[in-house]
């Protein structure tokens, strides 16, 4: 696994974190009702740990990862960010001028490699514009240093960057994405759904290369916003489940496959496709009934009980908080009221 | 037999090695070509998209050739399109030849006959008619009357394309004072092709200006450009385009017309590219690749113009060659009805208006030759357009 | 690939699809042979271009407009009679009624099989009428049943909803219903579950097996998630730019994988057993389709390529244990042609 450094504070701490979208109508803009797209998350990451958000879509993971870059602005919260083990500051009240300097430490990645890259600018171009724009290098020769060396860090051959992005597969444009979002020298990079539009065989190439520069450049540490749980769990340290804007379950990976705690994770886990077809008619799958809920018009209570086998009487009336149900080693925050008493399925 | 099997008996070579060999060289042409597609900017995939449409290029060629006729008119033209020469007024086209069939020679040289004005005396009637037996050579770069290239001082000149020695040379016949058509149709070219032009220069301008703060800003701003769009939309065009001509002051000199004309007609033209222009920022707004640039702290007039516009401006450019055709038939019209401009400006529309009597109609016909000018010039500009338009997003099939 | 059999309802021989376009001719499917047997799930797996949706287009006729089927037989045994579908014309009447009578398709996106404008009664209640030949209110009667057998809540009243007013999920559904409602003898799913989500996944997944086993039609699983095939599929056709690489029953596939490409397929996707912690992605990337690799298509990026032999010839199809079929050099099997 990779150099988690556990001792001193965590390099993200997301406190109660909350985005709503209002849906406005007419001339005046007049407002017709509120998505919770984000309503109420908090976890924490530290440096050189990958913690994977995963859910359905909807689930408000890839809005949580652009509102720790601001790339969308949080409606409420805290996100507090050590930068350079100097005093955190929070990203969500943080001005243009400290914005700016943060994003050259916090790096965003794209799902689809053929809309993230501009197609009238050459690799080259592509690579170099954060370092331009920010003025890390003096002149051309030296961008085209950095640029040879950051394609050769992810096995890319500098030779061809001058070539534009159409000249490329999917797995090698999404290096050229690694690339360019490593060319500031980054400590934290949000990855959101990384290898979801790559074809099956070059995933793993992707998912690799990831794990080897956190490796080589030790600190990194990721974001990763997933939807696929094998992907997940070959990837990263913790896991933390989203369901309709909240995170319901949020522990280590291990733990979490083995011993999921939440009737959804249990769920997600039970539904997933796995390539091995004794294990999978072995198994008895758990359906889950009905569809996501609106995060529009969510249900009372847990938002999960229409579609819970578990669910009783109190789970429509009040909702669960997410609490911490671990030990001090080994945190597991659960927001189900019956975490304690009942025996879930994980992965054999 | 086949010439693989001929070759196999005659030196026993495998059929399967020339196969291969073929291939290869196949597969090294399209090399070639895959690397050059490999470091290809957008717009040399947009030219070799292009070239690939063949009406377009045909098209563009014409259109080149009266581009330059147009800027070296007083070069290509035999006369001086204003000069008078009663005595051939309303001579029809003359037919160029090779042969001649009273000597019953061919001449490598092509000539036309010596036309005389004949007056039917009962009737009035004029006729020309053909002397036979006197043959004009037709001789290039020949010295005719002096002229000013574009009316610049200092290029005086008198050397022209081509003319004859004696008698006229009239390619398209002349008009009811002698006129020669085809000089003037040539000069006319120089307005009618220019409005086109000139006119989409501002429409883009305008548009992409007005749009593109619709689409960037968006909000209350965006709200009312669109409405004010909306109504300017609603106007129809021919009667807005006549009230303003109208209301042009008689006296003006014929330049400053000129650019009125030009400016009233892309009153309206402005608005289709605002719309595009918005709806395209709109989409790259949320495009991936402009919000990574966003991340990466690139500026707002970065964005604007290292990311935004260049994702789009060809497909506008397109876009517009699709309207000067619109814009060609506006001043044509305008100028039909008498409202644009007026003689002694030459313009396409203008001379049309002088074959409205139906006695020209009815002896001199050849004098709707303008509209056929019109009609080519836009049929040109609308493959062109179509051309541009497939070629625009060269990304769509790589 | 297989040998064929009695109890095969559709057998597909050496079939070639081209499209042919300005920059080339793309052999989308180039010399492919399978069996399909009555009552049985067959998978079809492959990444991008491997040319496992134009299959499903090429057996029903539906391929876009600058798309040919150049070669090849697709027979249909229905009770005892065989019908080469690719001998009838492209718009003939024989072959509409094969289509959703004999062989129904659903599709990555439920939208593209519903018309917008009708409600989805009127479409299924059409597709029933046509085939059936049964009266107005029969079909409508007949068209709430299947709605309510693929788990449609209220299906007397969902059955005048208009497409867009239905949950990703649900349409789906009603899909799936539409693609029944005629008991057709093969359901071909191109990626039916690939738009959706894990739990919806499931629930497609789930109603097609009931549906299947209800129903004892064949299926044909189109997908590039060899969960998906893991899960549902007897039989499995991995198939590579074109061609099937390698064809057998879901053990032999999953358990003892020949083709390198299958291997490597299996080896790169990571898997959520307990300890499962390495994955060896494929190298290279899957070539353009409009230049092809010469010889074995997998050749450039296959760990055990054979300078002399793979870059040259095209691998024949041998039968390395019962039923069990490869297209490599590694098992032998002399020049193609």
């Amino acid at each position: 696994m990779s150099d988690i450094d556990n001792s001193s504070r965590p390099l993200v701490e997301v406190r109660d974190l909350r985005k709503y979208f209002e849906a406005t109508h007419g001339l005046l803009r007049k407002v017709v009702g509120t998505v919770k797209a984000v309503d109420g998350v908090s976890f924490s990451i530290q440096q050189g740990e990958t913690l994977a958000l995963v859910g359905e879509s909807g689930c408000g993971k890839t809005t949580t990862g652009r509102c720790l870059i601001r790339a969308v602005d949080p409606s409420a919260g805290s996100i507090r960010y050590s930068f350079d083990n100097a005093d955190p500051i929070d990203i969500a009240t943080v001005d243009k001028h400290q914005l700016r300097e943060l994003r050259r430490s916090i790096r965003l990645m794209f799902q689809d490699p053929y809309s993230s890259l501009n197609p009238r600018m050459t690799v080259f171009q592509i690579i170099s514009e954060p370092l331009l724009i920010n003025k890390l290098v003096q002149n051309q020769s030296e961008a085209r240093d950095r640029v040879q060396s950051l394609l050769q860090m992810v096995h890319l051959n500098p030779n061809k960057m001058d070539r534009y992005p159409h000249a490329f597969s999917g797995g090698q444009r999404q290096r050229i994405a690694i690339a360019r979002a490593l060319a500031p020298k980054p400590r934290f990079l949000i990855a959101d759904e990384p290898v979801s539009a790559l074809d099956v065989s070059v995933q793993a190439q992707v998912l690799n290369l990831l794990k080897d520069l956190q490796h080589e450049l030790r600190g990194l540490t990721y974001l990763f916003v997933a939807h696929n749980l094998s992907v997940v769990k070959y990837q990263s340290d913790r896991v933390a489940i989203m369901y309709v804007g909240k995170i319901v379950e949020l522990t280590v990976t291990e733990e979490l496959f083995l011993t999921p705690k939440h009737p959804y994770t249990e769920a997600l886990i039970s539904a997933a496709p796995d390539p091995e077809p004794r294990a999978v008619r072995r198994k008895k799958r758990i359906v889950l009934a009905g569809e996501v809920a609106n995060p529009a018009d969510p249900p009372s209570g847990c938002y999960f009980h229409p579609r819970c086998r578990y669910a009783k009487d109190v789970c429509r009336t009040t909702e669960p908080p997410l609490r911490d149900i671990g030990t001090a080693q080994q945190p597991h925050q659960v927001a189900c009221h019956f975490a304690e008493e009942l025996t879930l399925r994980g992965i054999e | 037999m086949s010439l693989q099997t001929t070759l196999r008996k005659i030196n026993d070579f495998p059929a399967d090695l020339i196969q291969r060999r073929r291939d290869k060289r196949r597969k090294r042409l399209i090399d070639e070509k895959g690397k050059q597609l490999l470091v290809a900017s957008q717009w040399q995939l947009i030219r070799w998209k292009f070239a690939r449409h063949k009406l377009a290029m045909a098209s563009l060629f014409l259109l080149g050739i009266m581009y330059l006729a147009a800027i070296f008119a007083e070069f290509v033209s035999p006369y001086d399109p204003r000069s008078f020469r009663e005595q051939y007024a309303m001579a029809p086209p003359q037919r160029i030849r090779f042969f001649d069939p009273h000597e019953g020679r061919f001449h490598l040289r092509p000539f036309v006959y010596s036309i005389t004005r004949q007056l039917d005396p009962d009737t009035w009637q004029v006729t020309f008619e053909e002397d036979r037996t006197e043959k004009q050579f037709i001789r290039f770069f020949v010295r005719g009357s002096q002229y000013r290239l574009m009316n610049i001082p200092f290029l005086e000149g008198n050397l022209r394309l081509f003319g004859v020695e004696e008698g006229i040379i009239s390619l398209l016949g002349n008009d009811t004072r002698g006129r020669d058509l085809f000089s003037r149709i040539v000069h006319g070219s120089r307005i009618s092709l220019t409005v086109g032009l000139l006119g989409i220069a501002i429409s883009f301008f305008v548009g992409v200006l007005i749009g593109g703060l619709s689409g960037y800003f968006g909000g209350l701003l965006d709200v009312i450009i669109q409405r004010v769009i909306e109504a300017i939309k609603a106007i129809p065009t021919i009667p807005l385009w006549m009230a303003l001509s109208v209301a042009l002051p008689i006296h003006w000199p014929l330049t400053r017309v000129y650019f009125f004309i030009v400016l009233i007609l892309s009153i309206i033209g402005w608005t289709g590219v605002a719309r595009v222009v918005r709806g395209k920022f709109l989409s790259l707004r949320t495009e991936d690749f402009v919000t990574a640039a966003e991340l990466d702290g690139a500026s707002t007039g970065r964005l604007i113009f290292r990311y935004m516009l260049p994702s789009f401006y060809s497909y506008v450019i397109a876009r517009l060659t699709l309207e000067v055709p619109a814009m060609i038939l506006g001043e044509t019209a305008l100028s039909f009805l008498g409202l644009g401009l007026q003689a002694p400006a030459i313009s396409w529309g203008v001379m049309l208006k002088d074959a409205q009597h139906i006695r020209v109609l009815a002896n001199a016909p050849w004098m709707l030759l303008p509209g056929l000018f019109v009609f080519i010039a836009i049929l040109a500009f609308n493959f062109v357009g179509d051309g541009l338009r497939d070629a625009a997003d060269p990304y769509s099939n790589i | 690939m297989a040998t064929e059999t009695a109890d095969d309802v559709l057998s597909v021989h050496d079939l070639k699809s081209y499209f042919f376009s300005r920059e080339g001719t793309l052999r989308a499917i180039d010399g492919l042979s399978f069996n399909l047997k009555a009552g049985k799930v067959l998978g079809i797996a492959g990444e991008s271009g491997c040319g496992k949706s134009v299959t499903a287009q090429s057996i029903l006729r539906i391929l876009p407009r600058h798309g040919k089927t150049v070669s090849g037989q697709v027979l249909l045994t229905r009770d005892g009679k065989v019908t080469d579908l690719l001998a009838l014309g492209e718009e003939s009447s024989e072959i509409r009624r094969i289509r959703g009578k004999e062989i129904a398709m659903i599709f990555q996106e439920p939208m593209t099989s519903f018309s917008p404008v009708h409600t989805i009664g009127d479409q299924i209640i059409e597709t029933i009428r046509l085939h059936r030949g049964l009266s107005k209110a029969q079909a409508r009667a007949s068209a709430i049943e299947i709605l309510e057998s693929v788990g449609m809540p209220h299906p007397s009243r969902t059955i005048d909803e208009y497409p867009f007013n239905l949950s990703g999920g649900m349409r789906q559904r009603a899909m799936i219903a539409m693609a029944l409602s005629c008991n057709p003898r093969v359901l071909i799913a191109d990626e039916p579950t690939t738009a959706v989500d894990v739990t919806i996944q499931a629930q497609v997944l789930e109603l097609i097996r009931q549906m299947q086993a209800q129903l004892g039609m064949a299926v044909i699983m189109i997908t590039h998630d060899l969960g998906v095939i893991a899960e549902l599929a007897d039989h499995v056709l991995i198939m590579y730019l074109g061609r099937g690489v390698e064809f057998g029953s879901v053990e032999q596939i999953f358990h003892n994988p020949k083709h390198p490409y299958t291997r490597g397929l299996l080896a790169s996707i990571p898997k959520l057993q307990k300890g499962h912690t390495l994955v060896e992605p494929i190298k290279g990337a899957v070539p353009n389709p409009y230049d092809a690799p010469a010889g074995c298509p997998f050749h450039p990026r296959c760990p055990q390529f054979m300078q002399g032999t793979c870059e040259v010839t095209m691998p024949q199809v041998v039968e390395v244990e019962p039923g069990h079929w490869v297209a490599c050099h590694l098992y032998g099997g002399e020049d193609q042609r």
